[in-house]
């Protein structure tokens, strides 16, 4: 059983690819044809195709060579941009029901707090002066949000 | 002559300002190790929408060309680089610094970066406009083959790690397929979406795949707490290091041109290089690594003549020679202008404001690096996770400016989880801009030729487009047989990684 989450795990990525480019083909066969073959579906088999064959071949060729990628995330990593994009689509959300300048400085609270772990009173300070300068910069830029 | 005078009357106080503006912006982004040119020019690019084109372009290209020149500053002060490209300052700038040079050290940093930018901005002048020429005779063939002969460069920039390349380069192709198809007209993937419809729009999926992934890697990196407390002086002490390595400068500004101009090599390929020539042409090449000036001069003075390089095909051709050429080519097309030999014929006056803006900026370098250069210094002593908040923000913002649309800044969230899925399993996202900027030309010049004359072996018969086809043709087979061989293998090899050396 931990061989396969281990398998799943290091291949992920290749094996989400193969089933993206098998949902492609499914989803291109009602596809309107024309005539001469180059309809809408024509580029988009050529992609899943390629997408499958690569990530199988990938899947193979990396069989026993361990992921080398950019970094080795650790449980705090995760946590923090866990908590990065929680704070990011719910600002946004904020931003867009309520008040763009409220969304920005809960952000900037939210963040400075968990990610960066600073005191209250630096954050607050950090946030109130950080909303003032987005402030001015939406106005100078003339970005109504 | 006409449109130089058009264009040199374009400069007034606000150009001034903003590509002072867009200097600092990338002093900022490249001094700060763990941000890159590429999320500078990425996040800043929706705060020129407001601006005229060429003062959009004053500013994007000083953030581009000093983030490039900035890197080299933490790199010769606390031996970490800014930006990738400046990996190879470390192993000359750090012992220089060391030995109480500092100011040595990055003011030849700052002349070979100078030099670098200067003389690839004159190829660039020079070689551009007579590109753009030759390609007004281009049909859909010809440029179906120019990106799939840019797409073939993936295979060649992804030596390391073939495979992953190419899917990375497959995924990047995925990207355009949503949203209405261009010769047909009919709605793909949109899943009854109204927002879909128009597609994924680059910008967003720029900031989420470099800027937000970024800053998620950037959790996993190893934090520190940086102080720098020396003293800068005596930039201009190795001005005569510069003239007794006169020919290596020419040397490292000629290949970084050249490697700019190829699609997908980059800045940092172009350092190693460089670091390599500095080591060939050195009379002492046993003494390199212990802070030599060539060994400063030769990857400083390669990575800045990227910069211009990279903007030859873009400019020309529409084809970016990088991921900060493929924002730029976006950011020109926000601005209502059409990259490639049309942009040539069409704004004349932008083109060369472009080139001017090139030239100024590494004037409004050299000196800002003069006054200034303590006070960025000490840049390196702000907390990374607290720059990261203001990032993040910026991306909300620079997504939701595209458009007015908040869909966009939840696209960019969603690619920031892809951009970071991706390098953490090791997959470059450089083939995936590059696929991503040439996927959908290549789907319309590919139908328009097909539905001109539906005899595919135009593609080979027509001489322009069989020149290029026969090019990409042994691009793939001699990088496929070297991969084979095993003798691919990147030729920083012998040179410590950036995580070695942290």
């Amino acid at each position: 059983m931990s061989k396969i989450i281990k398998f799943l795990k290091k291949n992920s990525f290749p094996i989400s690819l193969i089933v993206l480019g098998s949902l492609i083909l499914f989803w291109i066969k009602d596809y309107r044809k024309v005539p001469s073959g180059i309809g809408p579906d024509f580029f988009p088999r050529i992609i899943a195709t390629l997408l499958i064959g690569l990530s199988t071949i990938c899947i193979f060729v990396e069989w026993k060579k361990d992921n080398v990628g950019e970094v080795v995330p650790d449980k705090e990593a995760l946590i923090k941009i866990l908590i990065s994009a929680i704070l990011f689509v719910g600002c946004t959300l904020i931003m867009r029901y309520v008040h763009v300048l409220i969304g920005v400085f809960l952000f900037l609270v939210g963040y400075i707090k968990a990610v960066s772990e600073e005191k209250w009173a630096r954050t607050l300070l950090i946030s109130v002066f950080g909303t003032g300068i987005i402030y001015l910069i939406l106005i100078i830029l003339r970005v109504r949000m | 002559m006409n449109t130089f005078l058009l264009a040199l009357t374009s400069i007034d106080g606000p150009y001034i300002l903003f590509l002072v503006l867009g200097t600092i912006a990338g002093y900022v982004v490249g001094a700060l190790p763990g941000f890159s040119a590429t999320m500078g020019v990425a996040i800043f690019v929706p705060f020129t929408y407001s601006m005229t084109p060429n003062i959009a372009f004053a500013f994007l290209i000083g953030l581009y060309c000093s983030a490039v020149f900035a890197g080299s500053i933490p790199a010769v002060l606390i031996r970490t680089p800014g930006t990738p490209a400046a990996i190879c300052t470390i192993y000359d700038g750090y012992p220089m610094a060391k030995r109480g040079e500092a100011g040595r050290a990055l003011g030849l940093a700052c002349l070979a970066s100078v030099f670098g930018g200067l003389f690839s901005a004159i190829i660039l002048i020079a070689m551009a406009g007579l590109i753009a020429k030759f390609a007004l005779s281009f049909g859909p063939w010809e440029y179906f083959m120019l990106g799939l002969l840019g797409l073939s460069l993936i295979i060649s920039m992804s030596a390391d790690n073939m495979i992953k390349g190419l899917i990375s380069g497959i995924v990047g192709l995925c990207i355009p397929l949503v949203g209405l198809e261009s010769m047909n007209g009919y709605a793909r993937f949109t899943f009854g979406n109204v927002q879909l419809l128009a597609g994924f729009q680059e910008l967003p999926v720029m900031i989420g795949l470099f800027a937000i992934s970024e800053v998620f890697i950037g959790y996993s990196s190893e934090h520190r707490k940086y102080a720098q407390n020396q003293k800068i002086s005596g930039l201009f002490s190795g001005l005569k290091d510069m003239l007794n390595n006169k020919w290596l400068l020419i040397k490292s500004a000629l290949m970084g041109t050249y490697l700019g101009a190829l699609p997908g090599v980059g800045a940092t390929t172009a350092a190693i290089i460089g670091y390599d020539l500095a080591r060939k042409g050195s009379k002492e090449p046993e003494k390199m690594g212990t802070g030599q000036p060539e060994g400063i001069i030769g990857p400083e003075c390669a990575n800045n003549a990227v910069t211009c390089g990279a903007l030859i095909p873009m400019l020309a051709l529409g084809i970016p020679g990088d991921p900060v050429t493929a924002i730029l080519l976006g950011s020109l097309m926000i601005h209502g202008l059409q990259p490639g030999p049309l942009l040539f014929q069409n704004s004349p006056v932008i083109v060369k404001s472009i080139y001017i803006s090139l030239i100024l900026s590494y004037v409004v370098i050299l000196l800002f690096s003069t006054i200034s250069i303590n006070v960025m210094a000490k840049l390196l002593n702000v907390k990374t996770s607290i720059l990261n908040a203001f990032v993040l923000l910026f991306c909300i913002i620079g997504s939701y400016a595209l458009r007015n649309s908040y869909f966009d800044v939840y696209v960019a969230c969603a690619f920031g989880f892809i951009g970071y899925w991706m390098r953490k399993d090791g997959y470059s996202l450089g083939p995936l801009t590059l696929s991503l900027v040439l996927g959908s030309m290549m789907e319309q010049k590919l139908s328009a030729a097909l539905r001109t004359s539906s005899n595919a072996l135009l593609f080979i018969t027509r001489p322009i487009s069989g020149v290029m086809f026969v090019l990409t043709f042994a691009i793939i087979v001699v990088s496929i047989y070297k991969y084979i061989k095993g003798g691919s293998k990147s030729s920083n090899e012998e040179y410590p990684s950036t995580s070695q050396l942290l």
